[in-house]
């Protein structure tokens, strides 16, 4: 069921002129490109950075001076997506342009605040904002956005996105466990390619889900060498370009993106042979996980690699878990592939929305103990209730665990940088010291 | 290569060994593991069953007595070529597994998807090789002794088990032998047993034909291997904190296991049903979280590397490939610590 | 040698005259020879069941041999015939224990093919199949009947009363083929007259005989023609064995002939114990040739013991091959009792009885199999198409 359409169609509550609108969105305009341009000058006083990430600086560089060319120029059908449950193969599949719309500007929230409650999802305020004063053209060009109800806030955007938009609400089983429940996300994603052949004018048929699948395929092979080359002693990447990196999935074609990522990866393994780092290796090692950290919000990591610490990894939904888990083609019969791409968006997911918390706490273990963590950042946004819902007992079996670890809470607005600058910075000399005290070697 | 074609390979070669390697004189005993059916004149080796049955419809003076060494020697040699190989009897060497095998690939080649078990349903299902297992032993006894008191079975009854097995109307075929597909009415015992045998053959070619390896899952031989899951000589083993419990095990699985991918707590995954086929392990993208062992040495292991190789060359289209990408020189994944 | 002449023929008349207030049926049927109950007992298996159904199987272990005989057959409960057997040598052997043993080997094989001959024991029977029963009517008292050795000698028998039913015997001792021949002259209420023939083989592991002098045929003669059924069944091994054992599913060549003449365009039946018949006709040959398979299945609980199958053909003395022959054969002769003469038109019949095996033909239907099988196979998979369908795009649930 799609509902809304592209245009214009006033809130109730909110009927603001033309004028007002106009207004907004002319501030929201010039202040997220002062802000990307602000990430772009600290960045050009970095040293060691590797080249490869300049197709990724490129795609982000665009905020500022040219939004409406972020993505890609095709003559292909958009269609926007927010959050890792939709699989991005179908839309392939159909001949159509997956763009993450999850977005992370501050300016944008502020702009699109107006109906919200006080405290809410900084990202859904950001996307509202964006959609609602069409500063960044993507946000309104959709031929369809699809909203999976993986969290509360995601459940009500899709009206207030609907008067803007077409959108189409896909809903996500909150138990994984059941049969019932799968059986039920695989009528959901049938529904969903009936909606995208609908929107698209193309058949997905088995040859082009095929295609699609080994497309996926291949960018998440360049993904998990990327992972993997993190996993290295020496920090050859920041963890702000790896997020970087990732995130610039949400706006790149696949292939290209692919392709980018392999020329980074081989500079990589280039400069681990050099023994090239970015950070010293007295630097903590430190996995950063929660709430999605989505460009302009390089807030965190900046403050963690500021501080002298070393993002090796994380677990979020926009960056490091983006494309670690791949479907199987097992029986290459659509149905197959369709089901194998609809168990891949749930099963292997470990946000906090789904009933259970071991599948996530499994997998920081292991990124601990695969990436030789020394402190764990855990992240939640204000109004991010699955998150912050998880946190207490996940705090308490890692501190079990005998790991170190930091809690922040917070929103896109860079008011509280230098409060969390101190906490940070306070947080990785007890990492620092707590090496020596071990005897690890520098 | 992938090992799921050459397993289809060796279960051809096993195949052509079992059904027609007597003609070249050859045999590997009467205690063989699997449906390597006594119908067929010319085999390499007799299905463990019939005279498993045979022994058992003795009267128990000389079960006890005097055939009671041949019967000891006869599970010992049953017992150690279970030992060695176990399961992978099931999925590498049993010729209705192959022909079961074929069926799947006849259909894939069609086009034509599968069909799953509901769950409830599979775990039902689960008791049927039990039963069918003290069957075959309890009603052979029943012909050459009296049970509680009851008056003894008719010999109609005898070899129950092989009367319905899916083997002896099919496996006669390659012989051109269609001899075993009739209605035998010379008694009730008969009719019925005939019938059954022709029910589980229809189902044989037709629920066999949309769901894998179907009737494995009623089949008593697995239930005996199942004694040895654990001892056997090959093992499959799950490392729960490698697990991302992404399910894709339990869709590659042909007998719908779901403990391969649910149960992160537990080691050795071979379930009364697995059948060694190794197709988990295949399809698995975390590095080591499944891995096939012989006598506790890892020879298979899951990895991602493999994963994506495996994939890729999985039904490869000719006229598109899968080669999107502008710079046609896939890298490696570099081996962790 | 079987009587001629008139007297005797009319004494016949006169006995059939006699009985016809006590026995004689409106059509008297046919004339047919059949193994005797001693035949029968000491025939070797005939009691026993012959087929054994679906394949028993045929691997052996070595330890296994400590299995009884009977496991061997596939009927672990099945002791029968080896026993019976045994019992069988045993009760002959005490009979032949008075001989002088000067040779000891050779008095016991002798002894041995002694004990394993049976003398010539067969049941006279009349009536028109299937409704055939061992009774002893006195008519069957008046048959001739006559028997060639190996060695090819000839005798004639006497039929004699045995409790219910007539019989005749000899005690066989040569090892080689017999043949019998029984004929019956007689009349039906109507005053019409039948002429019946039968003729039955056996064969006998008796002592071994030299081999006969002459290989002329050295038959009795008839007075008539002899209207017979011969078994043209393949004989490989030359020794007979065709009469030994006929299975379901065996096909029976015969020729019809009378004297010497085959008789081709006659209509041959085939009738079974259980009320089947089937009707062909010869070929210019004389020959025709049945496949014994009964038509139905045998009900549950089928016995599986020897079916008792009738071959019967009927000709009247009025045919032109029966005139042809009469004059060939006996041109100088009236005719005994007239069977040229005009006016008096007799109906000849001649019979052979068989003793036919049931095989799993009998009581398998490869057909019924088959059928079921794809029955099964279509509805079910009939059935996962329908589920399918309805299950398809997006109704999992």
């Amino acid at each position: 069921m799609i509902t809304g359409k592209k245009g214009d169609t006033p809130h109730p509550l909110n009927p603001a002129d033309a004028d007002t609108e106009a207004r907004v969105a002319r501030r929201l305009s010039l202040h997220l490109a002062m802000s990307v341009r602000e990430i772009f000058d600290a960045i050009s006083l970095e040293k060691n950075r590797p080249a490869s990430m300049a197709p990724f600086d490129a795609v982000f560089r665009n905020f500022a001076d040219a939004p409406d060319q972020i993505l890609p120029a095709t003559g292909r059908k958009k269609i926007g997506i927010y959050c890792m449950a939709v699989p991005e193969e179908l839309i392939y599949a159909a001949g159509a342009l997956p763009v993450r719309l999850c977005a992370g500007s501050s300016d944008a929230a502020e702009a699109g605040e107006a109906l919200f409650p006080d405290v809410s999802c900084p990202m859904v305020k950001a996307a509202t904002g964006f959609t609602r004063t069409g500063v960044l053209s993507m946000y309104r060009d959709c031929d369809l956005v699809i909203i999976p109800t993986t969290c509360d806030w995601k459940v009500k955007l899709g009206e207030l996105l609907s008067r803007h938009v077409p959108v189409m609400m896909l809903s996500v089983p909150k138990l994984k466990a059941a049969e019932s429940s799968r059986r039920f996300w695989y009528a959901e994603i049938r529904r969903l390619v009936q909606a995208l052949e609908k929107v698209t004018g193309k058949r997905i048929t088995r040859k082009r889900l095929r295609t699609a699948m080994g497309l996926l395929h291949e960018a998440q092979q360049e993904f998990r060498i990327f992972q993997t080359l993190r996993m290295d002693d020496l920090c050859l990447i920041r963890g702000r370009d790896a997020a970087a990196v990732a995130n610039a999935w949400f706006y790149m074609d696949a292939a290209d993106w692919t392709h980018a990522a392999r020329t980074l990866n081989e500079e990589l393994k280039e400069r681990k042979a050099q023994s090239l780092a970015t950070t010293p290796p007295s630097a903590p090692r430190i996995l950063l996980t929660g709430s999605p950290v989505v460009f302009p919000n390089w807030k965190i990591p900046d403050l963690i690699e500021n501080a002298g610490g070393a993002l090796v990894c994380d677990e979020l939904c926009s960056s490091g878990r983006l494309l670690w888990d791949m479907a199987c083609i097992d029986e290459p019969l659509f149905e197959d592939m369709l089901d194998a791409l609809a168990d891949r968006a749930v099963l292997p997911c470990t946000c906090p929305v789904f009933t259970d918390t071991e599948d996530r706490r499994t997998k920081l273990f292991r990124m601990i103990q695969d990436y030789k963590v020394e402190g764990v950042v855990h992240h939640v946004l204000k109004g991010c209730h699955p998150y912050d819902m998880e946190l207490r007992p996940l705090e308490a079996k890692l501190a079990a665990a005998g790991v170190s670890q930091l809690k922040i809470e917070t929103d896109y607005s860079p008011e509280d940088t230098e409060p969390l600058r101190t906490r940070v910075e306070a947080f990785v000399e007890t990492l620092k010291g707590r090496r020596l005290r071990m005897g690890k070697s520098a | 290569m992938r090992i799921d074609r050459i397993r289809l390979l060796v279960q051809a070669l096993c195949f052509v060994f079992l059904i027609y390697g007597g003609l070249l004189g050859l045999s590997i005993g009467t205690a063989i593991p699997t449906m390597s059916c006594i119908y067929a004149e010319g085999r390499g080796g007799s299905c463990f069953l019939y005279p498993f049955q045979r022994f058992l419809s003795l009267p128990w003076s000389s079960l006890f007595g005097s055939v009671a060494a041949a019967f000891l020697i006869y599970l010992g040699t049953f017992f150690i070529w279970a030992l060695v190989f176990g399961k992978t009897f099931c999925g590498w060497i049993c010729p209705l597994g192959f022909l079961q095998d074929l069926l799947t690939k006849i259909r894939e080649a069609m086009g034509i998807d599968g069909s799953r078990f509901a769950w409830a349903t599979r775990d039902r299902f689960q008791w049927v090789k039990y039963a069918l297992l003290v069957l075959l032993i309890l009603l052979p006894m029943g012909i050459g002794n009296s049970l509680l008191g009851l008056p003894r079975f008719t010999p109609d009854l005898a070899v129950p088990f092989c009367q319905i097995c899916p083997g002896k109307p099919f496996i006669p075929l390659f012989y051109g032998d269609t001899s075993h597909i009739l209605i035998d009415f010379s008694s009730l015992t008969k009719i019925i047993m005939t019938s059954l045998s022709m029910l589980i053959a229809g189902l044989f070619l037709a629920a066999g034909f949309v769901k894998r390896r179907y009737l494995c899952a009623f089949c008593p031989m697995a239930a005996l291997l199942s004694l040895f899951d654990r001892i056997g000589f090959v093992g499959l083993r799950k490392k729960g904190e490698a697990c991302t419990r992404c399910g894709n095990c339990f869709r590659a699985c042909p007998m719908e296991i779901r403990e391969i991918a649910d149960l992160r707590d537990r080691k050795h995954m071979v379930t009364q049903d697995c059948m060694l086929c190794l197709r988990c392990i295949e399809v698995c993208p975390e590095d080591k979280a499944l891995q096939a062992t012989l006598l506790g040495f890892p020879v298979f292991s899951a990895s991602a590397e493999g994963f994506l190789k495996r994939q890729a060359r999985t039904a490869v289209l000719p006229e598109s490939g899968n080669k999107s990408v502008k710079n046609a020189d896939p890298g490696t994944i570099p081996s962790e610590h | 040698m079987p009587r001629t002449g008139k007297p005797a023929v009319f004494f016949l008349l006169f006995l059939c005259l006699l009985l016809i207030p006590f026995s004689a049926p409106a059509d008297p049927g046919f004339l047919f020879l059949t193994p005797g109950p001693e035949m029968r007992r000491s025939g070797g298996g005939d009691s026993q069941g012959g087929g054994h159904g679906s394949g028993m199987g045929l691997e052996r272990k070595k330890g296994e041999e400590g299995k009884t005989g009977a496991e061997g057959k596939g009927h672990p409960g099945a002791g029968g015939p080896p026993a019976k057997a045994e019992t069988h040598r045993e009760g002959a052997g005490k009979k032949e224990d008075g001989k002088t043993d000067t040779d000891k080997k050779d008095t016991d094989k002798k002894e041995k093919r002694a004990a394993m001959s049976h003398p010539a024991h067969f049941s006279l029977l009349l009536g028109t199949p299937p409704e055939i029963r061992e009774t002893a009517l006195p008519e069957l008292l008046s048959a001739e009947a006559a028997i060639l050795r190996p060695d090819l000698s000839g005798q004639t028998l006497q039929p004699r009363e045995e409790g219910s039913a007539i019989r005749i015997r000899d005690a066989a001792l040569i090892q080689g083929t017999y043949h019998l021949k029984a004929s019956l002259k007689t009349e039906d209420g109507e005053a019409r007259r039948y002429r019946l023939f039968t003729q039955a083989s056996m064969r006998n592991t008796g002592e071994k005989a030299d081999p006969p002098a002459e290989t002329g045929k050295d038959r009795p003669k008839n007075p008539l023609p002899w209207f017979s059924i011969e078994d043209l069944s393949p004989d490989p091994g030359g020794n007979f064995a065709k009469i030994h054992r006929k299975y379901t599913g065996d096909t029976l060549p015969l020729k019809i002939r009378l004297g010497d003449t085959p008789l081709p365009g006659l209509p041959v039946t085939l009738t079974t114990g259980g009320g089947w018949s089937q009707t062909r006709t010869t070929d210019e040959a004389g020959e025709v040739t049945f496949t014994l398979i009964k038509e139905s299945f045998h009900d549950r609980g089928v016995r599986k013991q020897p079916i008792a199958f009738y071959v019967t053909a009927e000709i009247r003395s009025t045919h032109p091959l029966f005139q042809k022959e009469t004059e060939e054969e006996h041109p100088s002769e009236g005719g005994s009792g007239g069977p040229s003469s005009p006016e008096k038109e007799e109906i000849l019949r001649t019979g052979l009885a068989l003793s036919v095996h049931p095989t799993p033909l009998d009581w398998e239907s490869r057909a019924t199999g088959f059928y079921a099988l794809v029955l099964v196979t279509l509805t079910v998979a009939l059935g996962t198409a329908l589920r399918r369908r309805r299950r398809k795009a997006g109704a999992w649930i």
